[in-house]
């Protein structure tokens, strides 16, 4: 089976933010969609250039219940920014054509929640949920 | 007497029971760096030191500055341009204000009184413990705003003071040095434009290598030891050409956080871990460096340097409040929430005891800076809840877990 055809069974929610985006548009989507781990963040082009996890996005609206700080938190808590200064730029991505098997080793490999598919021009294409793979396998 | 402990049997001891006492005495409530300095204390000449032939001579100023460098590092990589144009105005003037005033007023009250107390050049002492003044505690801060759940304008002003202050110490600190260990403002001053614009230009490039390593390594193992090389590499260089190693460590973070944007977060965040176990050895090493009689000696200097501290953060917290348009209980209380100090001040003194033309008064540096650290980090918490109940900040306590 290809990553392609995955999804056509079984699409999901793309949550998707632009560059300019203000933490409090990310925060919002992770509320409307409360099981979502990452959102993706697209560029003027819309293609992905960077993804923001929910852990990250926790880490500096619970900033206040951490009893320790270092001065790099300290500023993001005072001067939170929009969403490419917040995103991550490496994370593992997945291809249309690629065999599902290969890209599940690949999830497991990096510990991967939701696995990011991109089409050929960069875009998302969808995700691979490990509770879809889960619910399906079992 | 010749030293009969190995270093990492020495190193070993101090941070082993050094954290054992700090956890300990974090149970009673007190602050860790009291367990630090008790058990450095320990190992002081006048207690165990001399009687176990503890040489502190010859390695704890290498270790000292590497780690200083880490700290530095850390601190320039905390922020972004972008960020510090978003802290807003009041928040710049109010922590040059109250670093500078720390400063100007250490300095000042140093040079004036020392005389008083017998102090026969009072200049050298006073530059050095006016460098020290303007860092403070951002940890003991960040531990009342969270334990009293404080929320306002002057917990927002207090968070973004304390978390850029420490980079404008260090700042103050290396031209402060430049001058000292130059041949005084005037005469020196293309020296001290050398030693600041050479560690900018330094590290600067030096982030250039890193940021570009730091794109294509992507295991995370391989990571850490590429930023300490390349932390250890600037340090090396600096020493090597007479620039300031602090500023050029402390550019080689700004720069790298700047070329690599949003990345950049996995260059710094594995080394933050190292910030507990640096001041575990700043405070360790600073209390086997501790000796009763020069600190009995010197309580003058001590409570100079307390209350001229003290005042200076007050005083230039307010003027720098006022400056930014800050309202009337930032401007009333910010100064005295800014009165902690600790790990920071601590490293400084034990890396400015190193200037061969400071060893006459290495002693008295240090001895103030421990005693001081000690009287603020106690004093420091109830001052910082002290202006925020004032200001009306203060919500509901949080139970102990």
């Amino acid at each position: 089976m290809t990553v392609a055809e995955w999804l056509n069974e079984h699409p999901g929610h793309i949550l998707v933010v632009q560059e300019d985006a203000m933490l409090e548009e990310t925060l919002a989507l992770f509320k409307r969609y409360p099981d979502a781990q990452d959102i993706y963040v697209n560029d003027v082009k819309g293609c992905v250039v960077g993804h923001i996890s929910k852990l990250r996005i926790a880490s500096i609206v619970l900033a206040e219940h951490s009893q320790t700080h270092s001065h790099r938190q300290l500023i993001e808590q005072v001067a939170s920014g929009n969403a490419r200064e917040l995103m991550g730029r490496h994370f593992p991505t997945a291809r249309l054509d690629e065999a599902l098997d290969d890209v599940i080793h690949r999830q497991l490999e990096h510990q991967l929640h939701d696995m990011a598919v991109l089409d050929a021009e960069g875009r998302l294409a969808g995700t691979i949920s490990l509770t879809c793979l889960l619910q399906s396998f079992i | 007497m010749e030293s009969e402990l190995s270093i990492p049997l020495l190193i070993g001891m101090l941070l082993v029971l050094g954290l054992l006492a700090a956890l300990q005495v974090s149970r009673l409530g007190l602050p860790r760096i009291v367990g630090y300095l008790l058990i450095g204390i320990l190992f002081s000449p006048q207690i165990l030191g001399d009687r176990i032939g503890i040489d502190l001579n010859g390695w704890s100023e290498t270790l000292t500055t590497m780690a200083l460098g880490i700290i530095a590092y850390i601190i320039g990589g905390s922020m972004t341009v972008q960020q510090l144009r978003r802290m807003g105005k009041t928040i710049f003037t109010c922590a040059i204000g109250e670093s500078l005033g720390a400063v100007v007023l250490v300095v000042l009250s140093i040079w004036w009184l020392a005389p008083v107390f017998g102090y026969q050049n009072p200049a050298p002492l006073a530059l050095a413990l006016g460098a020290i003044a303007a860092t403070t505690a951002p940890a003991a801060t960040v531990a009342v705003i969270h334990q009293f759940r404080a929320r306002g304008e002057l917990t927002t002003t207090l968070l973004g003071v304390v978390a850029i202050d420490d980079a404008m110490g260090i700042i103050a600190f290396s031209i402060i040095l430049s001058i000292l260990v130059g041949e005084g403002f005037g005469s020196g001053f293309g020296n001290i434009v050398y030693e600041i614009g050479g560690a900018v230009v330094l590290g600067a490039g030096s982030a250039v290598l890193l940021s570009l390593y730091g794109r294509h390594i992507h295991q995370g193992g391989l990571r850490l030891p590429m930023i300490i090389g390349t932390i250890l590499l600037v340090l090396g260089i600096a020493d090597y050409i007479h620039v300031s190693p602090l500023l050029a460590g402390m550019a080689l973070g700004f720069f790298c956080r700047m070329y690599m944007r949003s990345s950049a977060e996995r260059m710094f965040a594995p080394i933050e871990y190292f910030e507990e176990l640096v001041f575990a050895m700043f405070f360790t090493l600073a209390g086997a460096h501790f000796d009763l009689a020069v600190f009995s000696e010197n309580i003058p200097m001590v409570v100079i340097y307390l209350v001229a501290r003290m005042a200076g953060k007050m005083a230039g917290a307010s003027v720098g409040a006022t400056l930014g348009s800050a309202p009337t209980n930032t401007r009333r209380w910010l100064g005295m929430a800014l009165v902690p100090q600790a790990g920071i001040a601590v490293g400084l003194a034990l890396s400015i005891s190193q200037i061969p033309q400071l060893q006459e008064i290495k002693g008295v540096i240090i001895n103030t800076i421990i005693a001081s650290t000690i009287l603020y980090e106690l004093l420091g918490p109830f001052a910082v809840k002290y202006s925020l109940q004032r200001a009306g900040e203060l919500g509901e306590r949080r139970r102990k877990s």
